[in-house]
């Protein structure tokens, strides 16, 4: 009996026990079938050193013993799974190195895979040199990369607004008002984060046991266990691996990360892809945008008495708020696209070391970054004033070199062999960052190799390409320009190898600016430009040419509707009638003494009250007819020696017509004739004129005693 | 030519965000510093920290040719629609072109017979106005250009507005609470900013404060323990007349010049109809005990009328 007892209870544990081992197992394959597909074992152990990219924080503790071989698996595979990504990064990079147009905004640009193979590996996050606005300021994708901002569609209520109240004080009175806002966070967020809750998904063992799984051919490092040592945890103990498999992530990613350190991309072909070299999923592509940071630009602006001034300028998207705090920074949004200068203290050390920001929105993490280097390359921007950081030089383009004053030499060695010539140096004294040097009137005239050492100074070394550029004009959608304001022209680069430009087909002239022109060219319609087997379209088109009033403030001083309907509105220059007022009424000033006013036809009258607040000589009166009198207000008491009747237009009485009240209309006319007040102005005419008025009112107070 | 074309893009786009507005300042290189040839005089604006896009939309109402966060707006700006504002001088009748502009408009005015005065001026865009002997032949011009038309510009918008007192202009709001919060107190005596407490607004019998929090602010007109949200210029002429300083504001009947005191600059709307007067943004004059801001051609009435409005005497 006992025995039997003893043998149940035995199976039941067994059956315990295989369902915790299954549970578990289950859980384990999926977070692996979650993971990326396997590498190659190649690539894996090639970048296995590399650490992969900025995800690869999530090394955890060492679990307990038992999954000792994990722990050393844990490594290689944590390594091989970010050295997956450190491979999409190679390719990536060398795909941005060629200047492609698919480069995207984090600037994280790693070596080729050639390279990384030839030599030592190179950390992660080599370069952000391929900037995305180097693809903006090509003419060559016509909407791609042109702002949202400027295409013509209303955007929702900015939740913008203070930006104004930012505005220093200053003595002259002009406070920057605060705007009306909307709710500031009311965007939601498409976080770049960090993927550590992947890599940690991705504990020791998973890749392989993805692999082994699902049968793929893909080999396993030697080095990782095979699947069934996947050590299960006694019941009741928790392993930190499997605890990572939850979900919980092992380092909090909103953890400063250190600044990075900027790595010039090298010109090197690109290698074909293959389909297991480079997965597309969305949940790739997903990934990767959540380990992007916006990029941080750097600003040149040059100010009065030859200062210059270095700001920083962080990116965002619509799917940051306007106004958010990073890292201590207070950002505000200068436009879609940008958030507003920033000027640190320390900004010389930034510029050296590297910046990362991070801030947390709606439970996500949102990072900027800015490589770190000594020297910067900035060039004109078509969206943003002044110089912006730019990849390298261009030829026959004007440039701002900073660097800092260790690599001085080097830089004026490269600026010589790049044929810029009369460059000029400002320090510190002029509004340089500490220890750093800022050269400007470059325009690099001669190609030069680039030497894919992986120095900064390989910044310095323009490239013999060309592109399309059109620039200037008033641009008023994406790619259309006002009629009147065309966009200028032109080819940036190597112009000279360019060859011929043609422009809707027929071959363009060059001025002496640089300027492409051919007939047509800026006249109403799509257009083409195309040069060295580039094309570029642009439209001309008509802005609004009707411009309807309305009444942008009622009895206000700038601040919200009172919801009047009794008074006037104002729009720019032009005071609307009360909306309560007849149909017809215009504005017209009188003085506050002659409130009276009588038109033309018969029975046009208006008795106006003006403001009893103001001691004003004048009054706004909205009548529903253009008056050509204005009677005093009080008829019966006023000073004959004083009050006047004045006239305000020339215009004889209609005899025919009638409107409205006539009786107050020839019984107002009469009574100042009573009073015997005079008319001003006083000549002849306006004599006669009343004369005419006066026997018309007669006649119309006969005609009305006359009836029955 | 920056504000000229910054104009000429508002009227073609007719309305907008904010956020396009201030890109197309920066993608039209408005109010470029060392680019644009401009003065070195004329800096008392840019010098005092307020940013470009900020300046050119202050300069863009003051001169009446686009409305920005108006309560009655969906857009963020709106430009207004062409206006010829008269003014009588002493010398006949000025008329003023604001609003839209664009090169159609400018040949339709041409082809009216109309032969403007163009004056370029700085950080705004150029000044075109007509000059003649009375009103009958600027408002054939108008007629004939499809321009709406404005008589006495400046008297019947300062008519149409509410005086600095009055109850409507502000609204009851709560005082910001909590730590952090710098607290200022506008003296009309030094005419300046001083440093102040929250117990010193509450405590006040009519006083100015702003409470400002990194890129918030909130400027508060409080009296006996309530606070009213204020437009901060109708702020300080408020206090400004409560403390009986109502002599602020002096007139050159010679050169038609109203002068006042740059931080008591009126408020946008009343300085629209002042601005109206000449087509031109006052001019500042830099002083030791802070700057003045002179407007010129305006005519006495519409000195008054605005001295009026603002609790002040004229002197």
């Amino acid at each position: 009996m006992a025995a039997e007892w003893l043998g149940a209870a035995r199976r039941v544990l067994l059956v315990l026990l295989r369902e915790l081992v299954d549970g578990v197992r289950e859980r384990v394959e999926r977070k692996v079938r979650r993971a990326p597909e396997p590498r190659r074992h190649e690539e894996g152990e090639g970048s296995a050193a590399t650490g992969g990219t900025t995800a690869t924080t999530t090394t955890g503790p060492s679990p307990p013993d038992g999954t000792g071989a994990n722990c050393g698996g844990e490594g290689a595979t944590a390594g091989e799974v970010h050295a997956d990504d450190g491979a999409e990064s190679r390719d990536a990079g060398a795909a941005r190195t060629e200047g492609g147009p698919n480069t995207s905004g984090s600037g994280e640009v790693a070596p080729s895979p050639d390279a990384a193979h030839a030599a030592p590996p190179v950390p992660e996050e080599t370069s952000s040199g391929e900037l995305p606005e180097e693809q903006a300021t090509s003419a060559t994708p016509t909407a791609a990369h042109a702002p949202a901002s400027l295409d013509g569609q209303p955007e929702p209520a900015n939740p913008n607004p203070t930006n104004a109240t930012s505005a220093t004080s200053r003595d002259d009175g002009s406070e920057a008002e605060p705007p009306v806002g909307g709710d500031e966070n009311s965007a939601s967020i498409s976080p770049p984060v960090p993927d550590t809750r992947a890599s940690a998904e991705e504990g020791p063992g998973s890749t392989n046991a993805h692999a082994k799984a699902n049968g793929s051919p893909h080999a396993s490092p030697p080095d990782d266990p095979p699947p069934s040592a996947l050590p299960i945890p006694p019941p009741g103990v928790s392993s930190p691996a499997i605890a990572a498999l939850d979900g919980d992530p092992l380092v909090d990613p909103h953890a400063e990360r250190r600044p990075r350190k900027f790595r010039p991309a090298k010109q090197l072909p690109p290698i074909p892809r293959t389909q297991s070299t480079r997965s597309t999923g969305p949940r790739e592509a997903n990934r990767r945008a959540r380990e992007q940071a916006f990029p941080i630009d750097v600003r040149v602006l040059f100010e009065r008495g030859g200062f210059l001034r270095v700001s920083l300028l962080a990116r965002r998207d619509c799917h940051v708020p306007p106004e958010i705090s990073a890292s201590g920074v207070d950002l505000v949004s200068l436009n879609d696209d940008w958030y507003e200068d920033v000027l640190p203290p320390d900004l010389g050390t930034l510029l050296e070391r590297g910046i990362e920001w991070s801030a947390r929105v709606n439970g996500k993490v949102v990072r900027w970054s800015l490589a770190g280097r000594e020297v910067y390359v900035l060039a004109r921007h078509n969206r943003l004033n002044g110089f912006i950081n730019a990849p390298r030089l261009v030829l026959q383009e004007q440039h701002v070199v900073l660097c800092s004053a260790s690599r001085l030499d080097g830089v004026e060695r490269c600026l010589v062999a790049a044929g810029c010539s009369d460059v000029k140096k400002i320090d510190a004294s002029l509004g340089t960052p500490a220890g750093w040097v800022a050269l400007t009137n470059i325009v690099p005239t001669t190609p030069v190799p680039q030497p894919n050492d992986g120095d900064i100074l390989d910044v310095l070394c323009p490239r013999a390409d060309v592109e399309i550029v059109l620039e200037g004009g008033i641009r008023i959608d994406r790619s259309s320009w006002l009629h009147g304001f065309p966009p200028a022209i032109r080819l940036r680069g190597d112009a000279a190898s360019a060859g011929a430009v043609h422009i809707d087909g027929k071959e363009a002239t060059c001025d002496e600016a640089g300027h492409f022109t051919a007939d047509g060219w800026d006249e109403r319609g799509e257009h083409t430009v195309w040069c060295h087997g580039m094309l570029c379209s642009y439209q001309i088109g008509d802005g609004a040419e009707e411009w309807e009033p309305w009444d942008a403030y009622v009895w206000s001083l700038g601040e919200g509707d009172p919801g009047e309907t009794r008074r006037p509105g104002i729009c720019g220059m032009l005071v609307r009638p009360p909306p309560a007022a007849p149909p017809g009424a215009r504005s017209i000033t009188v003085p506050a003494t002659n409130l009276i006013l009588i038109g033309a036809v018969p029975g046009a009258i208006e008795f106006c009250s003006g403001r009893r607040d103001l001691r004003a000589s004048t009054c706004a009166v909205f009548p529903p007819f253009d008056p050509v009198w204005a009677l005093p207000s009080d008829l019966r008491r006023c000073d004959n020696r004083a009050a006047r009747i004045l006239l305000l237009r020339r215009e004889p009485p209609a005899t025919d017509a009638q409107a409205g009240r006539v009786v107050d209309w020839y019984e107002a006319i009469l009574a100042a004739s009573r009073k015997g007040l005079r008319i001003e102005p006083g000549d002849a005419d306006a004599w006669s004129l009343w004369g005419l008025y006066k026997e018309v009112a007669r006649a119309r107070r006969r005609r009305r005693r006359r009836r029955p | 030519m920056s504000e000229n074309a910054l104009l000429v893009w508002m009227s073609a786009k007719a309305a907008g965000s904010w956020a396009q507005f201030r890109a197309a300042v920066e993608e039209l290189r408005v109010g470029c510093g060392a680019d644009d040839g401009a003065d070195d005089d004329d800096v008392e604006e840019r010098s005092f920290g307020l940013a470009v896009y900020q300046l050119e939309r202050l300069n863009l109402q003051r001169l009446g040719h686009a409305e920005f966060f108006a309560p009655s707006m969906t857009t963020d700006w709106r430009v207004a629609p062409p206006t010829l504002a008269f003014t009588t001088h002493a010398a006949g009748v000025r008329g003023v072109l604001a609003g839209a502009r664009s090169t159609v408009l400018l040949e339709r005015i041409r082809a009216a017979g109309g032969t403007p005065e163009i004056v370029a001026a700085p950080d705004s865009p150029a000044v075109i106005r007509f000059v003649a002997e009375d009103e009958t032949a600027l408002r054939h011009v108008a007629l004939r250009a499809g321009l709406n038309v404005q008589a006495d510009a400046a008297r019947a918008i300062l008519s149409s507005l509410p005086n600095v007192a009055e109850s409507s202009v502000r609204r009851p709001a709560e005082m910001p609470f909590g730590t952090g919060w710098k607290i200022d107190r506008f003296a009309t005596r030094e005419l300046r900013w001083r440093a102040a407490t929250r117990e010193d607004a509450l405590m006040a019998s009519a006083g100015l404060f702003r409470f400002s929090l990194r890129h918030q602010r909130h400027v508060l007109y409080c009296t006996a323990g309530r606070a009213f949200q204020v437009p901060v210029q109708v702020g300080k002429s408020l206090v400004l007349s409560r403390a009986r300083r109502r002599r602020l504001m002096t007139y050159d009947s010679e050169t038609s010049r109203l002068t006042l005191p740059a931080i008591c600059r009126p408020p946008f709307l009343i300085e629209r109809a002042l601005i109206a007067c000449s087509g031109l943004l006052p001019s500042y004059e830099t002083r030791a005990a802070g700057g003045l801001l002179h407007y010129q051609d305006v005519p006495l009435p519409v000195a008054q009328l605005a001295a009026e409005l603002l609790k002040q005497d004229l002197r």
